[in-house]
């Protein structure tokens, strides 16, 4: 091996085992644990849709999360945090990096407007301190609140907060996470997640403990019993529509942040002596806890007791942001006439969010950071910052045009497609190319525990051809539809002429992104003289790790 | 709540809680990490 060794790169490391599994779980717990998922299940058949998230998460989430930590580690091999450099660790082809662009354009495409959505939290969480939104006491006016603060108060009615209040929590929101992200991988995101998690887990523990014993109120009569017969109730028969096999397959990309390239830059701060089989699946259990045990226990039982099941279920199909930002402000002004901590609820209810939402976006940063810092050499803190000031301008356009589908059209084809591409891209590379004889034995190195060896067929075969038939179903129903613009993104319904520019110029820039990246990725591979077809110099061991 | 429902919750509790369980104790009791 001739060359490779010229890039500066970084030399960080994970300060311990402890906080590598906290900002790994960190990474993978987020906004879908206690949004997205107590929807879907309500929405998706209970207990049916439980079947098809149990099987998912076997076959798809705790391979790809294996398969993600074994790409990362020997990635780091080669100091390489990034899908492009990853990729070309193990396929000695010149097409194996651009391959890897996905790894960069998906990330950081997700974390800006997440970003946007995670400054909603902090918004709210100071909104309860301050008691801001008391006096809302119903769906309708909370969600008018909700609106305004979006900056979408229909024509004619009066908004409640200064036009600049979304740009502002945006703004300070984007700074904390390049402020944490600049700090690096032990100073900043592991402490975060040292802090962050506890408190997210003990917020949740508090709120879940006081939703599930709320009493059933006078003239609606539901408890939280039968907020969770809601969720789990099976309905047999729905198991035979693909809607909810796939919207179960759906969650478990996002709840595990798989397919982001986050979990493989984390783990390319690991050596081969450090176990990733048993930190994985530590790590994908941490985020189910969070899920299925703490997030199907607060939002719609909550709903359940002080709308009905009816009102639930309606609630439900308005979407997970209307049930946590409308829904359940009004339930802690419930709850406030009879414990007067509602707004202290509130506090914690929008503080977890915002603790499960940071632990991720910055994780989603670390892949392009990784990238400029082992190709070009850059200092962490300007190329944080410089990823900050591309996250602010674009993240400005998310919230000026949230109302026009901008941000929906990104969700898709970053946050939903995007991920299953990248997905498809790494099982084929990393179990394929790289054979699964060798991903299996990478897999095992310094492993703490056997993995079943039912495991290495599902990566093989099973995980592939689900990923594909998954591509190939929203291809089809979704992907399709959505570029011909027969429906737009967010809706079933077909993007309107008004909204039409701001769809263009949505994906414009993300097929900016891509070829920019490209551009970047041919540019580092030539600046730092790699050979495609012989790979890069392995560094030293001692370089990373625990 | 119908019979369905808790043997569903019950089972997906105790199924996650279970690995999540299992797993710690594992890293907690594991050589590699009492060294350090």
């Amino acid at each position: 091996m001739s060359q490779s060794n010229q890039n500066s790169g970084s030399n960080e490391a994970w300060g311990s085992r402890i906080g590598l599994i906290l900002a790994m779980a960190g990474n993978a717990v987020g906004l879908g644990n206690f949004l997205r998922f107590p929807r879907q299940a309500a929405a998706n058949g209970g207990g049916s849709y439980m079947i098809a998230y149990f099987i998912a998460l076997l076959l798809l989430g705790i391979p790809l999360m294996w398969i993600e930590w074994g790409i990362g580690r020997n990635g780091g091999r080669y100091r390489k945090g990034h899908l492009p450099g990853m990729f070309a660790a193990i396929w000695k082809h010149p097409a194996a990096k651009y391959f890897g662009v996905v790894g960069m354009v998906v990330p950081l495409g997700v974390m800006i407007y997440y970003t946007y959505i995670e400054s909603w939290t902090l918004a709210f969480a100071i909104f309860s301190a301050t008691k801001d939104y008391w006096g809302n006491t119903t769906q309708e006016t909370m969600i008018a609140y909700l609106r305004s603060f979006q900056g979408l108060t229909p024509a004619g009615s009066t908004p409640v907060h200064a036009s600049y209040t979304p740009y502002a929590f945006f703004t300070v929101t984007l700074l904390i996470n390049i402020f944490v992200l600049s700090k690096g991988i032990s100073g900043g995101i592991e402490k975060l997640a040292k802090i962050g998690m506890p408190i997210l887990f003990v917020f949740a523990i508090v709120l879940a403990g006081v939703v599930l014993t709320l009493p059933a109120q006078p003239g609606i009569g539901t408890t939280p019993a039968q907020g969770l017969n809601f969720i789990y109730n099976p309905d047999l028969s729905r198991l035979g529509q693909p809607g909810i096999w796939l919207a179960a397959a759906g969650q478990i990309f996002f709840t595990l942040s798989v397919g982001m390239g986050s979990l493989q830059a984390y783990a390319s701060y690991l050596t081969t002596k450090d176990d990733i089989a048993l930190n994985g699946i530590a790590t994908a259990a941490t985020n189910e806890t969070a899920e299925v045990v703490l997030g199907g226990s607060i939002a719609i039982p909550a709903a359940v007791v002080f709308f009905g099941v009816a009102g639930a279920m309606q609630i439900a199909q308005g979407g997970a942001f209307d049930l946590g930002f409308a829904t359940m402000p009004v339930v802690f002004q419930q709850i406030d006439k009879t414990l007067p901590i509602g707004n202290l609820l509130g506090v914690m209810w929008f503080g977890l969010l915002f603790f499960a939402g940071i632990t991720s976006s910055v994780a989603m940063l670390t892949p392009v950071t990784a990238f400029f810092r082992e190709e070009f050499g850059f200092r962490r803190e300007a190329v944080a910052w410089a990823l900050g000031a591309i996250a602010f301008v674009v993240g400005l356009m998310h919230v000026h045009w949230l109302g026009h589908g901008f941000l929906d059209e990104w969700d898709y084809w970053v946050g939903t497609f995007g991920l299953v591409l990248v997905a498809v891209l790494e099982v084929v590379i990393f179990m394929w190319i790289m054979k699964p004889d060798e991903a299996w034995k990478s897999i095992h190195m310094g492993a703490d525990i056997q993995i079943p060896k039912i495991f290495k067929f599902i990566m093989t075969y099973v995980t592939p051809l689900y990923l594909l038939i998954i591509l190939t179903w929203w291809g089809k129903d979704e992907a399709i539809p959505i570029l011909l613009n027969r429906r737009s993104a967010g809706s079933a319904s077909p993007v309107s002429a008004e909204d039409m520019p701001f769809i263009i110029i949505s994906r414009g820039i993300l097929v900016l992104f891509v070829v920019v990246f490209l551009f970047i990725i041919r540019i580092a591979w030539k600046k730092n003289k790699y050979d495609d077809r012989k790979g890069f110099a392995e560094v030293s061991q001692n370089q990373g790790g625990m | 709540m119908s019979t369905g429902a808790i043997l569903f919750m019950t089972g997906s509790w105790t199924f996650v809680l279970g690995l999540a369980t299992w797993s710690f104790y594992k890293l907690l009791t594991n050589d590699k990490n009492k060294k350090k």
